[in-house]
């Protein structure tokens, strides 16, 4: 017993002897011309041994023995700085660090942190350099898109913005802007994503390996943050392209408060608008109109050191319209149409240094997202008009609070927890019809749907630590509990979150994790002209959220001289209470409760081979991913409650994506995609009509045939000069699909000779864009 | 120097671009067809007795192929006992003698042979008594094209009822033309199914179309079997997915044939007639 006390007190002395002999050096990394926070720089103490990055808002937490420190701090695109001081008590320590200066920089994909070392295996961080040097799909840079060159992650439809994670849906990817939840992200009818690249500051993409702050969806994390604004002087940026144009200016407003304004929008309606102006003035002829804008502002405010606050506001809109007037002996139809669909969002965010080791983030964010459609048809028939509007709203919003806090106690521990509360308003189908006759005044006014919203509130709480376990083992260990209510409905889970990461040799790695994501609001995808209406229905007692367990392994290596990252990763995911759309299939035709309308408890399986090479630095840089995968699901009231592959299984993707810096001011960008067709279904017989019943095609099975191979090939020259008063300007030809491979968009069949054909609207599509910073 | 270079590739890359926007190409695909099947498209009931088209499937591009079924034999089995063959009309239809009915309670299914075929066995279906109509009113507007006609029955709980209205008006106590020729083919059309009704009274309207001169009409609410109600509900979800030319999914029509496709199912029907005289005119007041 005496041997055990005197055992125990040589424990805490030797605890308190070595607590008493650190201290802490913590502070902000920024950049010095901008001053925007760096994310995900490093911290290095040469003397010992010991490192850290920032976290996402640029704070810097590390552990040193009192004494002489070396500190080394670097950015990838930055000059490195080294500092030697004496520390012996915590002390904040804020770095700048200065852009290397070159005319077109080397584009990059890598994390400053070797991805070998990284605990967080699903994770990686798209720098923004990268989303701007993909050849892009009309001159317009698209962050969704340059997601798709990540193994694992594959798009959906020629031309669109959806990305679709380790087999799941496209509405199991939950996106953040600042902190905001947006629910759709594409314009153009899903050509072009939300996002305006000029903005974008960082990327995180997660596919696996959620860390414990994360949650509410299946598949994906992608938590985007956007730029502050220069702290120094006032800057803009204008952006003229073919299809579209934009502009940027950003600066200081005070010495403690910078902005940045950013707007695009298009201007494909000044081609239509003598047409429009034709039918407005005669109520003859037809047009069909376009535009969309959207707007990202931010305000940043930081009245001390520790403390900063910030408000972030987003709005995108896009508004089509369409008009058909006929003219007969007898009768006449007029029919119009408009559909709109609004993004719209805002944070207002606070971080702050409680004390050294110790950071906070608190956020207010609210959005909103909603489409409308509004129909009007007029027919003049035997002498009376008949007149039916109709109008039919879906719309879901949200206001989340949430508190995140970062503890970083020592090397060897870096805590984070928080609670997030979230209140959620849906409105999935509001449709209402009413037609009058003139001549007898009858009135018919039929509403279905719901015709109240629905509210649901979801608290979560989590707890996650990363530890070094030992130099060669690191774990990032957490936990999620959500309770989520709606009506007189709860759900309670709890999420386990486990990554580990073991270093083989100091270039090798090996690493594993195991995720649970349960998710509580489901998206319907519903389809009006070209565009989709994307409908976000909540769980209820009769809609079970949804669930996805994944495990994945892997191995990365590091070669320090090469420059390269090289990676294979397996991963197996099993989703479970799966959606998909059960007929009547359009939901404005639907009498009956959307529940009804919906196959649900689905399940789903996916399983794959990732690899990827990236080469990060030189002249020639880039990446190629190849992901072979399988992808399944089973519904009871779907193809006989038997498996069948999931529209988008494609088995192979390809992506090779390259920069080759050709002088200071050209560059030139190429992309290669090759990938298995997806899945469509193809009739087995036909059976043609008879005294009976009407003709039809029998089928063997959903999804039983994959449309043909998919490959097409980018390129982008960009050439960057500055002009004699200094300012930078760059011009850039894109040429989407150089060899106008005919990809199929679908497939459709023809009554009138009974032969099923190939629908193909993209070619080659060479586009130009100039743009002019002062 | 260069901002002319620059002025020329931008006239070239509008100039492709006009070229190269094009909104579509057209590819054939070839389809994929194994052998050939037997589809059955075939009726039961107590009012009707046994209807049955028996044929062929054909290739997806083949939509003038021929399929008929040159030597098929149709046998009727009532509660797993073979009753008789059915005998054949022309070259599809097969129907049961004329005194044969069927017999409520009772269950029927078909099994087609014929050679170079699998054997193709329908589902037993089971003949039960019809939905009776309470009553049924006719409704005449005097200033608008049509008329519309309230039947008025009982649905009872748990049931899974479908039901289905067919008119058919008479002139001089003959069968209008149109109705003659629409009732001779698609006997049934899933535009016409009545489903998800509230247990206990229920009333349904139904257009009639003034513009035939009837003097009455014969309503006949029939009373789907569980298989005909999915075939028909599914047929309508196939055909709504028919038309949208972005459909990632189809819904293929339910059969109840084993080794083959298609349906044989057995349905109930309760008629009415109602004289035009017994009619409640709607008139609107100037």
């Amino acid at each position: 017993m005496h041997l055990v006390k005197i055992y125990l007190f040589i424990i805490l002395l030797s605890n308190s002897i070595l607590y008493g002999q650190l201290c802490t050096i913590h502070g902000y990394i920024k950049d010095a011309q901008t001053g925007e926070a760096l994310i995900s720089a490093y911290c290095y103490n040469a003397l010992s041994l010991k490192g850290t990055t920032t976290n996402s808002y640029g704070y810097y937490s590390l552990t040193v023995p009192k004494g002489m420190v070396k500190l080394s701090v670097s950015y990838v695109g930055y000059q490195n700085t080294t500092l030697e001081l004496f520390i012996d008590k915590d002390s904040m320590i804020n770095f700048s660090l200065s852009p290397i200066t070159k005319e077109i920089q080397e584009v990059v994909v890598n994390q400053n942190i070797p991805l070998h070392q990284q605990v967080l295996m699903g994770k990686t961080t798209v720098p923004i350099q990268t989303v701007n040097s993909i050849p892009s799909f009309v001159g317009i840079s698209d962050l969704m898109k340059a997601i798709t060159f990540l193994p694992g992650i594959s798009s959906g439809r020629e031309g669109y913005s959806d990305i679709y994670v380790r087999g799941g849906d496209r509405g199991q990817n939950l996106i953040l802007l600042d902190g905001m939840k947006l629910y759709n992200t594409n314009h153009v009818g899903g050509f072009v994503s939300l996002f305006n690249s000029h903005i974008i500051k960082n990327i995180d993409v997660y596919k696996g390996g959620f860390p414990a702050r994360y949650g509410g969806r299946a598949s994906s994390i992608i938590d985007i943050s956007t730029r502050e604004g220069n702290q120094n002087e006032l800057h803009g940026k204008v952006n003229i392209g073919i299809l579209n144009s934009g502009g940027l200016i950003e600066g200081p407003l005070t010495d403690k408060v910078n902005f940045i304004l950013a707007a695009r929008t298009t201007y494909y309606d000044l081609l239509n608008m003598q047409a429009r102006r034709n039918y407005k003035n005669s109520g003859m002829g037809s047009y069909f109109s376009y535009t969309f804008y959207d707007i990202n502002s931010k305000i940043s405010w930081q009245p001390s050191d520790k403390n900063k606050l910030f408000l972030s506001i987003f709005a995108a809109s896009d508004i089509s319209g369409s008009a058909d007037a006929a003219y007969g002996s007898f009768q006449e139809s007029i029919t119009e149409s408009k559909l709109k669909i609004q993004n719209i969002g805002v944070t207002l965010g606070q971080q702050y240094i409680l004390s050294s080791g110790m950071f906070i983030k608190n956020s207010l964010a609210y959005s909103v997202y909603s489409n409308k459609l509004k129909t009007y048809n007029k027919y003049l028939h035997h002498g009376s008009n008949e007149i039916n509007n109709y109008t039919s709203l879906s719309e879901i919003s949200d206001l989340t609070f949430q508190s995140r806090w970062e503890y970083y106690p020592s090397s060897y521990h870096s805590i984070k927890t928080g609670i997030e509360v979230c209140i959620y308003d849906f409105n999935p189908g509001l449709n209402r019809s009413y037609t009058f006759n003139e001549n007898a005044n009858i009135t018919t006014d039929t509403i279905v749907g719901y015709q109240t919203s629905i509210h649901a509130y979801e608290n979560n709480i989590y707890i996650e630590d990363d530890i070094q376990l030992h130099t060669k083992l690191r774990l990032n260990v957490g936990i999620r509990g959500t309770l989520y209510h709606v009506s007189d409905t709860n759900y309670l889970h709890v999420e386990p979150r486990i990554s580990l990461r073991w270093l083989l040799t100091d270039n090798f790695s090996f690493k594993s994790n195991y995720t649970i994501m349960n998710q509580y609001n489901h998206v319907l995808v519903n389809k009006y002209m070209v565009f989709e209406r994307e409908i976000w229905l909540t769980s209820t007692k009769d809609i079970p959220p949804q669930k996805a367990e994944q495990v994945s392994v892997g191995w990365f290596y590091t070669n320090d001289k090469l420059k390269m990252d090289f990676s294979i990763e397996s991963f197996y995911k099993k989703m479970y209470n799966l959606l998909e759309y059960q007929p009547p299939i359009d939901i404005e035709d639907n009498k009956n409760n959307i529940d009804n309308i919906i196959a649900k408890n689905g399940k789903g399986k996916a399983y794959g081979i990732e690899t990827q090479i990236n080469k990060s630095q030189g002249r020639l840089s880039g990446s190629i991913s190849y992901t072979l995968s399988w992808n399944y699901r089973q519904f009871a009231n779907l193809n006989s409650g038997k498996w069948f592959p999931f529209f988008y299984d494609r088995r192979h993707d390809l992506n090779i994506r390259s920069s080759y810096l050709i002088d200071k001011k050209y560059m030139l960008n190429a992309n290669f995609v090759l990938a298995s067709g997806t899945s469509y279904t193809m009739p087995v017989g036909y059976v043609k009509k008879d005294n009976f019943l009407y003709d039809y095609f029998v089928y063997d099975g959903i999804n039983n045939q994959k449309l043909p191979i998919y490959h097409r090939l980018d390129l982008a020259l960009v050439k960057k000069w500055s002009s004699r008063k200094g300012r930078n300007k760059q011009f850039e030809i894109n040429i989407f699909n150089v060899y106008a491979r005919k990809n199929p968009l679908y497939l459709y069949y023809d009554p009138n000779n009974g032969k099923i054909y190939q629908k193909t609207i993209f070619t080659i599509i060479p586009t130009i864009s100039y743009s002019i910073e002062f | 120097m260069e901002k002319k270079s620059h002025i020329i590739i931008s006239f070239i890359i509008m100039l492709i671009c006009l070229v190269s926007c094009e909104e579509s190409t057209v590819l054939e695909y070839k389809t994929i067809y194994g052998d050939d099947k037997i589809v059955v498209h075939g009726f039961i009931s107590q009012q009707d007795g046994v209807n049955v088209i028996v044929k062929k499937t054909v290739p997806p591009d083949g939509v003038t192929n021929n399929d008929i079924i040159e030597n098929a034999n149709v046998e009727l089995f009532e509660n797993n006992h073979k009753l008789f063959s059915l005998i054949r009309k022309d070259d599809y239809l097969y129907h049961a003698p004329d005194t044969f009915m069927p017999k409520i309670g009772a269950s029927y299914h078909l099994e087609i042979s014929s050679a170079g075929m699998p054997k193709a066995i329908t589902s037993a279906q089971v003949i039960f008594a019809p939905t009776p109509l309470d009553s049924v009113k006719l409704f005449v507007e005097d200033q608008t094209y049509y008329s519309n006609i309230v039947v008025y029955f009982n649905h009872y709980p748990n049931s899974e009822n479908a039901y289905y209205l067919n008119i058919i008006h008479y002139h001089n106590g003959s069968i209008d033309s149109a109705d003659l020729y629409w009732n001779s083919i698609n006997l049934f059309s899933f535009a016409g199914l009545i489903e998800n009704l509230k247990n206990g009274p229920n009333a349904i309207e139904h257009s009639v179309n003034k513009m035939y001169e009837f003097d009455s009409i014969l309503v006949k609410f029939i009373t789907l079997s569980p298989d005909l109600k999915k075939f028909l509900k599914t047929y309508k979800d196939y055909d709504s997915s028919r038309e949208d030319p972005y459909y990632e999914t189809v819904y293929p029509v339910y059969s109840n044939v084993t080794n083959g496709y298609g349906i044989f199912a057995s349905y109930s029907s309760y008629p009415i007639f109602v004289r035009k005289d017994n009619v409640v005119t709607i008139i609107h007041e100037e």
